[in-house]
C-alpha cells in the first residue's frame, strides 16, 4: 500500500536537500503503518497535513532570500541601463516595437474570433444552411424556406427553440417629413429578444414583435427619427402600401406599410453577425406568409437551439427524413420533381452551423444579415504577429550577447564570490523580464497613440471595454513573462557559462559556436524581412493591377445614383432631358445593373442548342448605356429609340457568343422560359462586369422595356465630361432630383470608388504588409547593429594590428562587411522561394493576376543589403577609425 | 562545551540502542515505545537534522526495501563528538543527581 504518487511528488518538490529520497521513503514506511492502523483515508489526510506543515517554512526561506537577491538584480539592471544608454535604448525600441505590433494584431485577431460570443446561449445556437445540388448547380447558402423553423420545433423534440429572420433589403422609411433609405431592416419572429441576447431598452420582451406591423427601433435609429421624443406608439412608414401577387398563384396579399413602434433595442454589438437598425414582426411581411408551404423559397434565415451538440448528427438525420416527406408536395406545386432531384444525385439538405463558426466559417455560405470575416486573414495576421515578436526577441538576444565582453568581468567576479550558475541565470532572466516589462509599458503607450489610426486602417471598431478585461490583463502579464524568458534564456545561459578564470584574466575567449548561433539568428531575421518585403512588392503589383486594369468600359467621371424600387418611375425621361441640357453632363442612362455593383443572373436556352441551358448575367438598360459607359460594339448595333423591337432584342458579349458556338450571332435567338425569345442585335466587347477575382463570363444586355424578370434594382448612371467631379456637379444633380422626386432620398456613389471597394481586402493586406515589413526590417537592422558591435569589439585588436600594417579604412570595411553580406545573401536564398511559393498561392485566387517577375526579388534583396551595409558600416566606422595605439597598447 | 537538549539525548541514545538499524522510522518507533506515547514525525526529524548539522551524527545510506517504495534508508550513527556530547550530558546529570542524593541521605 503506497502513498498516492502525487503526494510524493509534491513532497519531493518541497524538500530541497539531499535527504529528499530517504525522507520520502520514511514517509512511505510510516504511511504503511498508519494505513494498517487507521485506514487509507485518514492516512492520506495525515500525509497532506504533513506537507502543509512544511510549506510555510520553505516559502518564507526562498522568498526572503530571493527578494534580497532580486533587489540586487534590479539595481544592477538600472546601473547597466544608465551606463549603456544608447545600447539599452536600441534594445528597448526593438522590443517595444515588436510587442506593440503583436498587441495590435492580437486585438484584431481576438476581435474576429470573439464574434457573437455575447449571446448567452452562443454555444447552443445553430444556423441552418441550405446545402443543395440540382443538376449542374450546387452550393450552400444561408437562406432557408419559411416552414423550416416550425417543422424543426414541432417534429424534433430535442430542438428547444427556433427563430426566423427575413432581411427586407433597402427600404425607404419615413416618419412625417423625415425619411431615409434604410438598409438594415429585418423581420423577425416574436421571440427575437428571448432567443438572442440583444437587449431591449423599452418594451415588453414577449410582446414587442408579437403582432403584425410592429417595429422595434435601435437607440440610434430612434434618435435619428425622433430626436429625444419617445417613439413608442408612433407610426412609421416602411416602404409603400401594395398588393402583392406572385406570378402563377391566384393569392393576393396586402402589404400595409404603416408600422407601430413597440420598443427600443440597444444597438447591436459591434461583434454581431446579425446587424439591424429596425426589427419588424415577420408576420407583417406578406411574402413570408405566402410561402408558408414552400420548401423552395429560400428567403429566411433560420436559427435553432440545441442543448447538446452530440445530438446533432441524429437531428440532421431526422431532418433529412422530414424534408423528404414534406418537400415533394412543394416541388410539385411549382412543377418540379423532388424525386428527380434526389434520383439524379441531387441533394436538398439543411445542415446545422454553430453560432461561433458563422462569422469566420461562412466564406462559401455567406451571411444575409451582416458581414463575414476571412479566416485566412486571421492566420496571416497571427503568423505575422508571431514572427515580429520572434524577431524582437532574437534582436534582444543578439544585442545582449553582443555586450557580453563588457559584462564578462562582472560575471567572473560574481562567480568567484560564490554565485552559482543557476543564480546567474536567474539574474539575467530577471534582467530580460525587467526589459520586457519596460518595453511592454512603452508598447502600451504606442498602442494607445496609434489606436485611432489602427481602427481606420483595419476598418473595424474595437470596443475597449471588451479588450480591457481581467482575463486579458492576466494574458498580458503572462505574455510579458513569456517575452522576457524567450528573449532572456539564451543570453542567460550563454553569459553564465563563462569560466571565471579565463574571463578575469582578460582573455575574452568567445567560442566560435556562439557566433554561429548568432549568425543563424541574423539569417532568420533577414529571411523574415526579405520575405515580407518581397511579398509586399508582389501584393502591391497585384493591387495596382486591380486599380489600373482596363475593364473594357469607362469607369472615370461616372456617378451612380440609386433608383431602387424605381424611385423616379415615369419621371425618368424628363429628369434625363433636364440634366442633359446642363453643361458638364455628357450622358445619362438608366439600368438595372452596374459593373461590380449589381447584375442579374439566370438561365436561358439558345438557338441551335435547345436541349441545354446557358447561364447569362444581364442588365436591363436603356439605349444610352452603351455610349455612357463606352462599351465597344464589335458587331451589329445597340438599342435605338426608333425601333419598336427593343424589348425583344438582346446584345451579347463575346464570351456569350463563343459559348454558344455561333459564327454569325446577329439575328440568332435566345429564349427565356416562359417569356419568349430575344433576337441578338449586336455584340459588345467583353468587359469585367463582376470583379477581377472572376473570369469573364457570358453577359447579355436587355432593353429596359422588356418586362422580365422583376428586378427592384435600378440605377441612373451619369457621365460627366469634366476631368474632376466637383461638388457643383453633385449639387446640380441633387437639386434636379429634389425637383422631380422630393420625397425620395438622393443617394449616389462614384463608379471608380465602387469598383475599388471590391478590393478592400487586398488594399488592406497591402497596407498591413507594408507596415509590418518596414517594422521587420527596422528590427532586423537593430539586431545587425548589435552583431556588428560584437564583431567590432571581438576583432578590435586584429583591426588595430592591420591598421599599423597600413590597412585603409575602406579595405577594413570591406573585410568586415563581407561576413554580413554573406549572411544576408543566405537569407535571400532562403526567403525567395518561400515568398514565391506563398505569393503564387495567394495569387491563385484571382482570375486576373500579375506574373511574378524578378523585380520584387531583386528590389527586396537590394533594399535589405543597402540598409545593412549602411547600418553595419556606421557601426564599424567607430572601431575602424580608432587609433590602433589605444587598442593594442595592453599587449 | 557541547550542548544538547533532552530530546536530542533521547534520540541519540535510541540510535545507540538501535545500532545498525537506526533510521528515521525506527528511531521514531523506539522513542515512542520508550516514552510510552506517540511522538510526531517532525519532533524527531528536526532534532535529527540539527544534530547532523552540528556533527554529532553521521549518516550513510542503507538498503532500499519494498515497503519504502524502493527508496534507500538514511542510517544514522553517533559520531565521536556526539559520543562526547552524550558523555558530557550524562556527567552533568550524574553530578547533579549525586550531589542531590548526598544531601538527601545526610
Amino acid at each position: 500500500m503506497n502513498p498516492p504518487k502525487i503526494f510524493e511528488l509534491i513532497l519531493k518538490w518541497i524538500i530541497d536537500n539531499e535527504d529528499r529520497e530517504s525522507l520520502v521513503g520514511d514517509f512511505a514506511e510510516i504511511y504503511k503503518y498508519r494505513v494498517d492502523e487507521s485506514g487509507r483515508f485518514i492516512t492520506n489526510i495525515w500525509y497532506l497535513s504533513q506537507i502543509c506543515k512544511l510549506i510555510p517554512a520553505i516559502f518564507f526561506e526562498s522568498i526572503f532570500w530571493s527578494l534580497i537577491m532580486f533587489s540586487n538584480y534590479i539595481k544592477i539592471v538600472y546601473r547597466y541601463f544608465l551606463k549603456h544608454k544608447t545600447f539599452s535604448a536600441i534594445n528597448l525600441t526593438g522590443l517595444s516595437i515588436g510587442i506593440a505590433s503583436t498587441i495590435l494584431i492580437l486585438i484584431w485577431v481576438f476581435d474576429e474570433i470573439n464574434y457573437d460570443n455575447f449571446h448567452k446561449d452562443a454555444d447552443k445556437i445553430y444556423r441552418l444552411n441550405w446545402d443543395f445540388k440540382w443538376k449542374d448547380r450546387e452550393g450552400i447558402g444561408s437562406g432557408t424556406p419559411p416552414p423550416l423553423a416550425k417543422t424543426l420545433l414541432n417534429e424534433i423534440p430535442r430542438i428547444s427553440e427556433t427563430i426566423r429572420i427575413h432581411p427586407l433589403g433597402d427600404m425607404i422609411t419615413r416618419y412625417e417629413d423625415i425619411y431615409f433609405n434604410e438598409e438594415k431592416i429585418i423581420g423577425a419572429d416574436s421571440n427575437f429578444f428571448k432567443f438572442f441576447s440583444f437587449k431591449l431598452v423599452e418594451g415588453n420582451v414577449d410582446k414587442v414583435l408579437s403582432s403584425p406591423n410592429s417595429v422595434v427601433l435601435t437607440e440610434s435609429t430612434a434618435k435619428k427619427y425622433f430626436g429625444n421624443v419617445s417613439p413608442i406608439g408612433k407610426l412609421i412608414k416602411i416602404g409603400e402600401d401594395k398588393i402583392e401577387t406572385r406570378a402563377g398563384y391566384s393569392q393576393k396579399k396586402n402589404y400595409n406599410s404603416l408600422y407601430k413602434v413597440t420598443g427600443i433595442a440597444k444597438d447591436y454589438p459591434k461583434n454581431s453577425h446579425i446587424e439591424f437598425d429596425m426589427i419588424t414582426s415577420i408576420s407583417s411581411i406578406p411574402s413570408v406568409d405566402f410561402f408558408d408551404w414552400s420548401w423552395i423559397w429560400m428567403q429566411v434565415v433560420t436559427y435553432a437551439k440545441v442543448d447538446n451538440k452530440d445530438w446533432l448528427p441524429q437531428i440532421e438525420e431526422t431532418l433529412k427524413k422530414i424534408v423528404g416527406e414534406k418537400a415533394p408536395a412543394a416541388f410539385d406545386r411549382v412543377g418540379f420533381s423532388y424525386e428527380d432531384l434526389i434520383n439524379n444525385n441531387g441533394k436538398w439538405d439543411f445542415p446545422f452551423q454553430p453560432m461561433d463558426d458563422i462569422y469566420l466559417g461562412s466564406f462559401d455560405i455567406g451571411n444575409r444579415l451582416g458581414s463575414i470575416g476571412n479566416e485566412n486573414y486571421i492566420y496571416i495576421l497571427a503568423s505575422i504577429a508571431f514572427f515580429i515578436l520572434i524577431l524582437a526577441c532574437v534582436n534582444f538576444v543578439n544585442l545582449t550577447t553582443s555586450k557580453s565582453i563588457s559584462r564578462s568581468k562582472e560575471i567572473g567576479i560574481r562567480k568567484v564570490l560564490g554565485s552559482d550558475r543557476s543564480k546567474l541565470v536567474k539574474q539575467f532572466l530577471a534582467e530580460s523580464i525587467f526589459f520586457s516589462i519596460i518595453s511592454t509599458l512603452v508598447a502600451l503607450v504606442v498602442v494607445i497613440l496609434f489606436f485611432q489610426f489602427y481602427e481606420n486602417l483595419s476598418g473595424k471598431e474595437f470596443s475597449l471595454s471588451s479588450i480591457i478585461t481581467v482575463k486579458n490583463t492576466i494574458v498580458l502579464f503572462g505574455f510579458v513573462l513569456l517575452v522576457g524568458i524567450l528573449a532572456g534564456i539564451y543570453p542567460a545561459l550563454f553569459l553564465s557559462s563563462f569560466k571565471p578564470s579565463t574571463v578575469l584574466k582578460g582573455n575574452s575567449t568567445l567560442k566560435p559556436s556562439n557566433l554561429n548561433f548568432r549568425n543563424v539568428l541574423v539569417v532568420f531575421q533577414f529571411t523574415v524581412s526579405i520575405f515580407l518585403i518581397t511579398s509586399t512588392l508582389i501584393i502591391n503589383q497585384q493591387v495596382d493591377l486591380f486599380k489600373n486594369k482596363d475593364l473594357g468600359f469607362d469607369k472615370d467621371n461616372i456617378l451612380i445614383v440609386d433608383n431602387s424600387n424605381n424611385k423616379l418611375g415615369e419621371k425618368f425621361e424628363s429628369f434625363r432631358s433636364s440634366l442633359m441640357s446642363k453643361t458638364g453632363i455628357e450622358n445619362v442612362s438608366i439600368t438595372t445593373g452596374v459593373p461590380s455593383l449589381s447584375w442579374w443572373q439566370d438561365y436561358y436556352k439558345v438557338e441551335g442548342k435547345e436541349d441545354e441551358q446557358f447561364e447569362l448575367a444581364s442588365y436591363h438598360a436603356d439605349e444610352n448605356l452603351i455610349s455612357t459607359l463606352n462599351f465597344e460594339i464589335v458587331k451589329g448595333r445597340g438599342f435605338e429609340k426608333k425601333f419598336s423591337t427593343n424589348s425583344s432584342s438582346v446584345i451579347l458579349n463575346e464570351t456569350a457568343v463563343k459559348n454558344y458556338g455561333w459564327d454569325n450571332p446577329i439575328g440568332k435567338k435566345i429564349f427565356y422560359p416562359g417569356t419568349g425569345y430575344f433576337d441578338v442585335i449586336g455584340v459588345i466587347k467583353d468587359f469585367n462586369h463582376a470583379s477581377l477575382y472572376q473570369e469573364m463570363f457570358a453577359f447579355g444586355l436587355f432593353h429596359i422595356s422588356s418586362s422580365f424578370p422583376y428586378n427592384p434594382n435600378s440605377f441612373v448612371v451619369i457621365k460627366l465630361n469634366s476631368k474632376n467631379i466637383t461638388s457643383d456637379h453633385i449639387n446640380l444633380i441633387e437639386n434636379k432630383w429634389e425637383e422631380f422626386v422630393p420625397d425620395k432620398p438622393f443617394e449616389f456613389s462614384f463608379m471608380d470608388e465602387t469598383i475599388q471597394q471590391q478590393y478592400t481586402a487586398e488594399t488592406k493586406l497591402r497596407m498591413l504588409f507594408s507596415i509590418f515589413s518596414s517594422l521587420a526590417i527596422l528590427i532586423a537592422c537593430l539586431g545587425l547593429l548589435g552583431l556588428a558591435a560584437f564583431t567590432a569589439e571581438k576583432r578590435n585588436k586584429e583591426i588595430g594590428i592591420r591598421k599599423t600594417f597600413g590597412a585603409s579604412v575602406t579595405s577594413l570595411q570591406i573585410l568586415l562587411q563581407k561576413d554580413f553580406v554573406r549572411l544576408i545573401l543566405i537569407s535571400n536564398i532562403i526567403a525567395w522561394p518561400l515568398a514565391f511559393y506563398f505569393m503564387t498561392k495567394w495569387l491563385s485566387d484571382f482570375a486576373y493576376k500579375i506574373e511574378i517577375g524578378f523585380s520584387p526579388f531583386i528590389i527586396s534583396a537590394l533594399t535589405v543589403n543597402i540598409f545593412s551595409i549602411i547600418v553595419v558600416g556606421l557601426q564599424l566606422l567607430k572601431t575602424v577609425r580608432r587609433n590602433p595605439v589605444d587598442v593594442i597598447k595592453y599587449e | 562545551m557541547k550542548s544538547i537538549t533532552r530530546i536530542e539525548e533521547i534520540i541519540m541514545l535510541s540510535i545507540l540502542n538501535l545500532g545498525a538499524n537506526a533510521y528515521l522510522v525506527s528511531i521514531l518507533g523506539y522513542v515512542s515505545k520508550t516514552l510510552g506515547k506517540s511522538v510526531s514525525l517532525t519532533s524527531v526529524h528536526l532534532p535529527l537534522s540539527r544534530l547532523e548539522k552540528n556533527g554529532y551524527l553521521e549518516s550513510s545510506f542503507g538498503d532500499a526495501t519494498p515497503v519504502r517504495g524502493g527508496r534507500r534508508k538514511k542510517i544514522y550513527s553517533i559520531s565521536k563528538t556526539g559520543l562526547q556530547a552524550l558523555e558530557e550530558y550524562r556527567n552533568i546529570s550524574n553530578k547533579l543527581w549525586d550531589s542531590y542524593l548526598k544531601t538527601e541521605t545526610r
